[in-house]
């Protein structure tokens, strides 16, 4: 009697048990992953700035705003002086500009959300990789389709490996492609 | 003197410190601010689950100016304050925040380096400490004001209608414009007297040179890099002395193994063991009153017995030498007369390129004799025409005398201190203490609390010197500005704007607003009239932004100078005095701390003495034989007494030192100070007396007393005379030196008779691109730890406080090791700088149960602190023992959470992780430097040029002892440097094939020596 109930255990109860255990993992694991990852990450901003907008439609450079992605280890958000430029006279109506236009006047800056983040211990340089060709996109996605701002990809480690291991693949369009540094101080120190 | 009242450095961890209430029980205590600061996050952080992808806010300029680029390195040309050699800077910030220190190379003087002072200078600008606003003080206690009510009591005894005096005590200064500003002020109120004094000076030297070269003349600047023969009379003149900076570099070019013919010869005579001392090729120990004699007896030697002398001597002159033979200086202090004669040898068969330089804290009598011995073997030759001392000579003891018996007589209204410490640092005979509190209206202009201020009615706070304007003329040919690159982080002022405003001229009987920028005016309107005529540059405006740009101007001076020696005035200088039986003691700047003014910085505290290698004290340094005859040994407790003046020390029985000298290190033992400086050390200046010569004392006695006390050094591995440990340096081929004669005989004698027989068991790395190597030229590096300064500032490196250094715990990723070897007394010292060797077969590596230490491709031995987990496997497999580890998260362990202050987190240097607790860390290689490199040449489209990448140690080095570069590069120096015959590496034997590799040291002894 008890050596059956040990069996019934043993044979089906246990298999049963480990593998709704490792599948609910499993697909915790995969289905978090972007969350956890942050891709998707799309916060409410103070102003409801838009790419699809900006970039999109009326087509200005990324560089226009994003001043030092090609001199510098940080791209830059830019300043309220730079949206000024345009908008002492476009949109003057609308209600964001005002609060836009407002700050400005005030000396204030404006505090955006953070949307991409790379951890502490790494220092990425937005230099090193637009000098080498590489389009925005690669990392930010199309910016150009989005209103809101978002992280397009997930920015662990192995994402950036991908593209430091195999640039041919990855970044078919650079013209000489070549892989980047994969040793530990190339990013941490 | 128990170790019980030292509150610093407190090991204990930091929850328990937050735990323990506030000691004064008055109001909230810094611990207990952070500790709420610290709970109120945590609760924030817990309430902020709900959105945990949050990533905070960037915050851009509203109208971001021009220049500022987040993120990125900007240097500004500016001028060092410390001393008033004033040493040209380049001050790199990052997000208009100064982070690290360095010299700026177009400077004719300093040439691009500074020394350790200057490297952690910048610390003080962030000390958590500093005095924020205005402060009355009364009965010891500081109370908050206003800077109108100091303005005002100022005003009040300014503007009073009466003739008693008004005294302004300053640090000498090397400002034109401050100096012209207060001639005028002298003659527009004449009861105004300024006092430029330091409490270690060149007076003696400078009154000295009048006396030679007449009232109009000032010291030269000494063509260090031509001489051949370098006599240093009791003089640390590589180490603690004023113009070291300039002497450290171009002494160095002697020592080029490139240029074997070029090599000098250092003699040493001294009693105390110092840095130059050990790095002479000759040094005599000698009791520092008989350096008077021996002086003499050289001028006797060259003069009258050799005849060999440029200069005749008068009769009156030849009559006062003849008395002193080397023959009897070398009986009456004990030393060989054969080594004696071999100096005057020396001086007049390198006639010309010969020079006899006498210590700052030497008499007036020693100097004037110096000068003549100088005349003698045309030492002259290497005085420059062109470039003479164009300071105001510093004031001497008698001034302050005077002054000190005014202000306790009642005759003096007003009294400013300005960054002067009298009450602490001056003898105590002058009674510095009582005048201060005679004088009715005192106002302390200092940016910490110290003795002075808490006897002055009022302590005005001032401005670090990154916050300031101002301008140097310190020799004839050149001029610096100084320009401000923070905005004052507090309610504080520039001293000279503060001074101007209380002391202009009053307009209708009403006296001027304050104007923030009223000194950087004057400098500018003082570069109008004065300097921009000498540079004969286009228009003024074009002028002085090319000045600020550049930090520095060379003028060419209108007149040369001549050097031709009054010999009727000198006899009378050269009275000797009678010596006293007994002890010598020997008081010196501490050579990290100076006069003390330095001692809240926990950096320089830490930084190991480069003779002792002791932080966080003072001692009484004794040879051997004395300490035997005292019957003490290190770690004793010894009281030196003279005149009824003592101090207690601990005693440190030092190889080297002359006997009967007991050595010592003012500046430390601060009492009305802030944390860090607070009870560390001695006070040992109530045994200075303002006497002819009052850091040499003569007659002292010393007895044992009861206690023993710890001494914090980092290197005391080994006992130096235990035959067990004895020279094991050299055996081992650590340390290798040779004779000049032997390497001039046979170049290849270091590595005659070594057959390698190495095998590896794994596969060697590729180097396809870089590999980064160091040289370090031990021919050139003095131990000055300039490096380790620099090192830490631009690593973050923390402060682990006295007891975590016994331990063995510092975190310096840099160490200079310094080596005894051969007799106790008469000790061959070597240092050598020892750091992350980054062998290409690291032993580390392979230990790591993480992966966290590995290899990189371009030759480094990388350690990432986010795998580390602390199993220290790699330092216990380290042979260099170069791998530091994080016992504490050092930020937050110190008493008080001293180094947690919000203001020090803003000198973090960015590019650098800022390591906590439980990591392994070491030396990188300054691999930010080289990243750095890396962004710029990507930005500018074109190859990494590795002679851009220096390390800040190699920058820092004043003696260019250090080579970096790219081995894969066949014409870099550094590769050129590898491939010398002198080159060795350490622990070859062990097949790590480190990185590092140094040139082994020559020395230019005598050939019947070797």
């Amino acid at each position: 009697m008890v050596n059956r109930t040990i069996d019934t255990i043993m044979r089906a109860r246990l298999p049963i048990v480990v593998f709704v255990a490792l599948a609910a993992f499993s697909l915790a694991y995969y289905v978090g992953r972007a969350e956890r990852d942050g891709v998707g990450y799309q916060p409410e901003q103070p102003i409801a700035y838009s790419h699809e907008l900006h970039a999109g439609e009326m087509q200005i450079d990324c560089e226009y705003c994003h001043t030092e992605a090609r001199t510098s280890r940080r791209a830059t958000v830019p300043d309220a002086a730079t949206c000024m430029n345009c908008h002492s006279m476009a949109r003057k109506d609308a209600e964001d500009i005002k609060f836009l236009k407002a700050k400005f006047d005030k000396g204030e800056p404006i505090g955006w959300k953070r949307v991409h983040r790379v951890p502490d211990y790494a220092y990425f340089s937005h230099v090193s990789h637009v000098a080498k060709g590489l389009e925005c996109e690669s990392c930010h996605g199309v910016m150009e389709a989005v209103t809101v701002g978002r992280q397009a990809h997930s920015f662990a480690m192995g994402k950036c490996l991908d593209c430091h291991r195999h640039a041919e693949e990855k970044l078919p369009y650079l013209k000489n492609p070549k892989n980047g540094p994969d040793h530990c101080w190339a990013c941490h120190r | 003197m128990s170790t019980t009242n030292r509150r610093k450095p407190n090991t204990k961890r930091a929850d328990e410190q937050v735990a323990r209430t506030d000691e004064t029980g008055e109001g909230i205590s810094r611990r207990k601010f952070f500790a709420l600061l610290g709970a109120s996050a945590a609760v924030a952080s817990a309430a902020g689950c709900a959105d945990y992808q949050d990533r905070g806010k960037i915050v851009p300029h509203n109208k971001r100016p021009n220049e500022a680029r987040p993120g990125e390195i900007v240097r500004y040309a500016s001028t060092c304050k410390l001393c008033s050699e004033a040493c040209g800077l380049l001050v790199k910030t990052v997000d208009g925040r100064p982070v690290h220190v360095e010299g700026n190379p177009d400077h004719p003087i300093s040439g691009g380096k500074i020394c350790e002072r200057g490297q952690a200078a910048i610390y003080d600008l962030y000390d958590p400490a500093r005095v924020r606003n205005p402060k009355r003080v009364g009965g010891g206690k500081y109370a908050d004001v206003g800077w109108k009510d100091v303005d005002d009591a100022v005003a009040k005894a300014f503007d009073a209608d009466d003739e008693r005096k008004i005294f302004l005590f300053a640090r000498p200064d090397a400002s034109p414009s401050l100096n012209k500003y207060i001639r005028e002020l002298k003659e527009r109120r004449p009861n105004v007297e300024t006092i430029f004094y330091e409490q270690f000076s060149q007076t003696s030297r400078t009154r000295a040179w009048k006396r030679c070269y007449g009232e109009g003349s000032a010291f030269p600047s000494i063509k260090w890099d031509e001489a051949k023969v370098v006599l240093a009379l009791d003089s640390d003149l590589l180490g603690a002395e004023i113009g070291k900076v300039e002497r450290r570099r171009l002494f160095a070019k002697t020592r080029d193994v490139g240029r074997t013919v070029n090599f000098s010869r250092l003699y040493a005579v001294e009693g105390a063991a110092t840095l130059t001392g050990f790095f002479a090729d000759e040094r005599i120990r000698l009791r520092p009153e008989f350096a008077f004699d021996l002086a003499l007896a050289l001028v006797n030697e060259i003069a009258n017995v050799r005849n060999e002398s440029t200069v005749p001597l008068s009769s009156e002159l030849y009559d006062i030498a003849k008395t002193y033979t080397l023959a009897k200086v070398a009986e009456e202090s004990g030393v060989d007369a054969k080594k004696l004669r071999r100096v005057a040898d020396d001086l007049t068969g390198a006639r010309g390129k010969a020079i006899v330089y006498a210590g700052d804290a030497l008499p007036e009598r020693v100097h004037v004799v110096v000068n003549l011995l100088n005349a003698m073997i045309d030492g002259e030759r290497l005085y420059r025409k062109n470039a003479i001392d164009a300071r105001e000579p510093a004031a001497d003891l008698a001034t302050l005398k005077r002054a000190a018996d005014a202000m306790r007589k009642g005759e003096a209204k007003l009294a400013i201190f300005w960054n002067v410490n009298p009450a602490y640092d001056l003898p105590a005979d002058l009674k510095f203490a009582e005048a201060i509190e005679k004088t009715p209206t005192t106002v302390a202009l200092a940016a910490l609390e110290n003795e002075t201020t808490k006897r002055c009615d009022f302590l005005a706070p001032i401005h670090h010197e990154l916050e300031c304007w101002g301008d140097a003329n310190p020799r004839s040919d050149v001029y610096s500005l100084r320009q401000p690159t923070i905005r004052p982080l507090y309610d504080t002022r520039q001293a000279e704007d503060a001074l101007l405003s209380w002391t202009a001229a009053r307009v209708n009987g009403e006296r001027p607003t304050f104007a923030p920028n009223a000194f950087r005016d004057l400098v500018k309107a003082y570069w109008k009239e004065t300097v921009h005529p000498l540079a004969k540059s286009a228009p003024f405006k074009a002028f002085w932004n090319a000045a600020l740009r550049a930090g520095v101007v060379r003028v060419t001076p209108k007149e040369e100078a001549e050097y031709l020696i009054r010999r009727e005035n000198l006899a009378e200088a050269m009275t000797p005095r009678k010596k006293r039986e007994g002890l010598t003691l020997i008081v010196a700047p501490s050579y990290a701390l100076g006069d003390g003014a330095l001692a809240n910085n926990g950096w320089l505290q830490e930084l190991p003495h480069p003779v002792t290698k002791i932080t966080w004290d003072n001692h009484a340094s004794l040879s051997k034989a004395t300490a035997e005859k005292l019957g003490v040994a290190t770690g004793d407790m010894i009281e030196a007494t003279i005149d009824g003046r003592s101090a207690t020390l601990p005693v440190l029985v030092q190889p080297g030192l002359a006997d009967g000298v007991i050595a010592m290190e003012t500046g430390y033992g601060r009492t009305d100070c802030p944390v860090v400086a607070e009870k560390v050390g001695t006070n040992v200046n109530p045994l200075v007396a303002s006497d002819e010569s009052p850091f040499v004392i003569t007659g002292a006695t010393a007895k044992k007393v009861a206690g023993s006390y710890p001494l914090a050094a980092t290197q005391d591995h080994y006992a130096f005379d235990d035959p067990l440990s004895k020279d094991r340096h050299t055996e081992r081929e650590i340390i290798q030196e040779g004779a000049l004669a032997d390497y001039k005989r046979n170049p290849a004698f270091l590595h005659e008779g070594w057959e390698p027989h190495m095998y590896q068991i794994y596969d060697p790395h590729d180097y396809p691109e870089e590999k980064w190597g160091m040289a370090i030229d031990l021919n050139k590096c003095i131990g000055c730890s300039t490096c380790v300064a620099a090192c830490d500032s631009e690593n973050n490196v923390p402060v682990v406080g006295k007891e975590e250094v016994a331990n063995g715990r510092e975190m310096h990723w840099m160490r200079i090791d310094r080596y005894y070897g051969g007799d106790p007394d008469e000790p061959r010292t070597s240092y050598q700088p020892m750091l992350c060797q980054h062998c290409d077969a690291a032993p580390c590596e392979n230990v790591c149960p993480v992966v966290a230490t590995t290899h990189s491709v371009d030759g480094l031995n990388q350690m990432v602190y986010n795998r580390c987990v602390g199993t220290r496997y790699c330092s216990n497999n380290c042979p260099y023992k170069v791998r530091r580890f994080n016992f504490y998260d050092y930020r937050r362990m110190l008493a008080d959470g001293y180094y947690e202050g919000e203001s020090m987190e803003l000198k973090r240097n960015p590019e650098v992780t800022v390591r906590s607790r439980g990591v392994m860390e070491k030396c990188t290689f300054c691999v930010q430097r080289i990243q750095d490199e890396r962004y710029r040449a990507a930005a500018e489209g074109r190859a990494l040029d590795a002679a851009n990448v220096r390390t800040a140690c190699q920058v820092a080095c004043p003696t260019d002892a250090i080579i970096f570069g790219d081995l894969n590069d066949e014409n870099s120096a550094i590769a050129e440097t590898r491939k010398h015959e002198l080159g060795y590496a350490v622990l070859k034997e062990m097949n790590t094939k480190p990185n590092v590799t140094y040139v082994a040291k020559l020395r230019n002894t005598h050939s019947e020596d070797a």
